[in-house]
């Protein structure tokens, strides 16, 4: 029986999710000042990788 | 002699026990604070759970399924987050609406605090008959923070919006990053004076006579 393929758009997302919860994480724990001008940068820069990675065909 | 093959059992989704869980996690923090005056560490938990959303997107992945809510529900965390960390959003103080009528000059003087939703503080009793100087802060996350102030007493306030307006009395800012003093006319010559120090991250300080 076939494995089933794993689904690149959500590991995409979910490294995207957790990369950035460890960022607002740090930012409310005062270790790290997430700022607007860094911030919406790095996430049209995510996004991007999410959509290329997710989009990427498999073996 | 054939063998029967047993029903395929359909294998456990984690993106539904996570979001079940994030349900419950935030009813229950918000119904908590409903009912008593624990204090939930919105701005702790919220990252910690995107945290666990990523995880679980990445272990839910190697069934090959798509979680299209799931992805949704991480992507409105995120950006809720981004515009708390980006504008200097609190998520502390709770969530909803709240009335604070303090009735006597010397409960004037502290912090008040909401995460999300509409604070009022409403003065007009407390400085009715006041005299003296008196300073305020208040800080709202997301919504609406509403003082007033009885017409004898000249106020002073560092107002700051990270996204929205401040409406002191007749004056108006608004915009992205507003960040103004404004002072009352007559505030020089007032029997009473109050300095308040007010902030939202996104939404409205609105000031006004009560």
């Amino acid at each position: 029986m076939d494995e089933p393929r794993t689904n690149r758009a959500s590991v995409a997302f979910g490294l995207f999710f957790v990369v950035a919860g460890i960022a607002f994480l740090l930012d409310r724990l005062d270790v790290w000042d997430v700022r607007a001008r860094y911030l919406l940068p790095a996430l049209l820069i995510a996004a991007g990788v999410a959509v290329l990675v997710g989009g990427k065909r498999g073996p | 002699m054939t063998q029967a093959i047993p029903p395929q059992q359909p294998s456990p989704r984690p993106g539904r026990f996570v979001l079940g869980g994030l349900l419950i996690v935030f009813g229950a923090g918000w119904f908590l604070e409903t009912v008593s005056d624990v204090d939930v560490p919105w701005s702790v938990l919220l990252p910690s759970l995107l945290i666990i959303m990523g995880l679980a997107l990445v272990v839910g992945a190697r069934s090959g399924r798509r979680q299209p809510g799931f992805v949704a529900l991480g992507i409105a965390l995120t950006v809720i987050l981004a515009l708390g960390s980006g504008f200097d959003v609190t998520f502390g103080g709770g969530v909803g609406r709240r009335v604070e009528e303090p009735t006597t000059p010397a409960q004037v003087g502290r912090e008040y605090q909401l995460g999300v939703g509409d604070l009022t503080i409403d003065l007009t009793e407390a400085l009715r008959d006041a005299e003296g100087s008196r300073e305020l802060s208040a800080k709202v996350g997301i919504g609406q923070l509403t003082v007033l102030v009885p017409e004898h007493v000249g106020v002073r306030v560092e107002g700051k919006a990270g996204m929205g307006q401040v409406t002191v009395l007749e004056e108006q800012r608004g915009g992205v990053g507003v960040e103004d003093t404004f002072v009352s006319r007559g505030y020089g010559s007032a029997t009473a004076t109050l300095d308040m120090e007010l902030e939202v991250g996104i939404g409205q300080v609105v000031v006004r006579n009560g």
